[in-house]
This record gives C-alpha cells, sequence and structure tokens, in this order.
C-alpha cells in the first residue's frame, strides 16, 4: 500500500471520529436539559472513539505490519466502547430521570413515569 | 498524515472547549456528570492522536484500559446524583 492511500485512510478515519465528537459535544450546548444530552451524547462513543482507534489501527499495520495481539486489543477497546459506555449512560439517565430538576417539554418517550406512578 | 491528525486534534480540542463552556454554565448536576463523560471520551481521542502521530508503543494498551475501567467515574457520578438509590 503506498503512502498516500494510507494517509487518505487514516485521515478520513481520524477527522471523521473527531467530527462525531464535536456533533456531540455542540448537542450538549443546543440540548434544554440532561436527558436530552445523555442521549445526544450517544454518537461520541458509539462511532466516534471506534473511529478514532480504527484511524490508529491502519496506521499502525501499515508501519508495524500485521500483530494479532494488538488488533486484539482494538477489537476489546471498540467492543468495550459500545457496550461499557452505553451501560454506563443508561444509569446516567437513570440518575438524571430520578433527580431531575425539569423535564423539557420537547423530551417525550418517559418511559419510566409509569413505573413510578404504580410504586 | 502530520496535518491530517493535527486536524483532527484541533476539532477535539474545540470539542472540549465546547464541554468545558457546558461545564461551567450548566443548570444542573446531572449536566455536569454527562460532560465530565463528554470530556473523559475526548481526552482518549486526544490521547490515540497524539500517540499515533508519535508512535508511542503502549498506545493500544491504554486504550483498552481507558475503555475499560472509564465508566467508573460515570457510575460514581450516577451514585452521587440519585442519592445512593438505584
Amino acid at each position: 500500500m503506498s503512502g498516500a492511500v494510507v494517509g487518505a485512510v487514516v485521515g478520513v478515519l481520524a477527522i471523521g471520529g473527531a467530527l462525531f465528537i464535536l456533533v456531540a459535544a455542540v448537542g450538549m450546548l443546543r440540548s434544554r436539559d440532561a436527558i436530552s444530552r445523555v442521549n445526544t451524547f450517544s454518537p461520541a462513543t458509539g462511532v466516534g472513539i471506534p473511529l478514532i482507534i480504527l484511524a490508529a489501527l491502519v496506521h499502525d499495520i501499515a508501519e508495524h505490519g500485521w500483530s494479532t495481539s494488538t488488533f486484539l486489543k482494538v477489537v476489546l477497546s471498540v467492543a468495550a466502547s459500545l457496550v461499557v459506555s452505553t451501560v454506563g449512560s443508561n444509569m446516567l439517565a437513570r440518575a438524571a430521570y430520578r433527580s431531575q430538576t425539569g423535564l423539557d417539554p420537547a423530551t417525550r418517550s418517559n418511559a419510566l413515569a409509569p413505573d413510578e406512578d404504580s410504586s | 498524515m502530520t496535518w491530517v491528525l493535527w486536524t483532527a486534534i484541533g476539532i477535539v480540542v474545540l470539542a472540549s472547549v465546547a464541554g468545558a463552556v457546558r461545564l461551567v454554565r450548566s443548570p444542573d448536576d446531572a449536566t455536569r456528570a454527562v460532560v465530565a463523560d463528554l470530556l473523559y471520551f475526548c481526552a482518549i481521542a486526544l490521547f490515540v492522536l497524539g500517540g499515533t502521530w508519535r508512535g508511542t508503543a503502549v498506545l493500544f494498551d491504554v486504550v483498552l484500559v481507558a475503555t475499560l475501567i472509564g465508566v467508573l467515574s460515570t457510575v460514581a457520578l450516577s451514585r452521587i446524583i440519585s442519592r445512593g438509590e438505584r
């Protein structure tokens, strides 16, 4: 693989991942309550960080050749970013709902409310 | 290759600054917890991009530990917000 093609692939992956993180940060500013912010945070951990890690993997393969241990570490990192961070965000959303100061009227799908009314 | 990585670093720094602005002017505690999570992942991204530029040997080990253990602060903050309840 020539250097230009590797540079182009790494560039597309890295800048794409960085743009998804920027989208999540802008979502923090534009959302009007905490639960909406937890929702707009998901592109950062689901797409942004995996793309940046994949850019580092492509760069590493181009420089040092294939390494199975590095590939396994990358697979575990991406799986952790997809699964573990999602569980953490779910816990954060539950805590934000339980301690809410005021739900924005535009936030719909209030699935936790019927359970609280019956308890 | 270098300018591409530095462009990506610049975009992530911009996202961190936006998160910091929201952190200073946040209306409640749950917002601060979400922004703290965002800043943590921005730090991971900055480390990966900087390590790719410099050819760091321990790059993937650090990233593996960071993504596996990093949820700890989010869980701790969510327990603090809900005053110990689930």
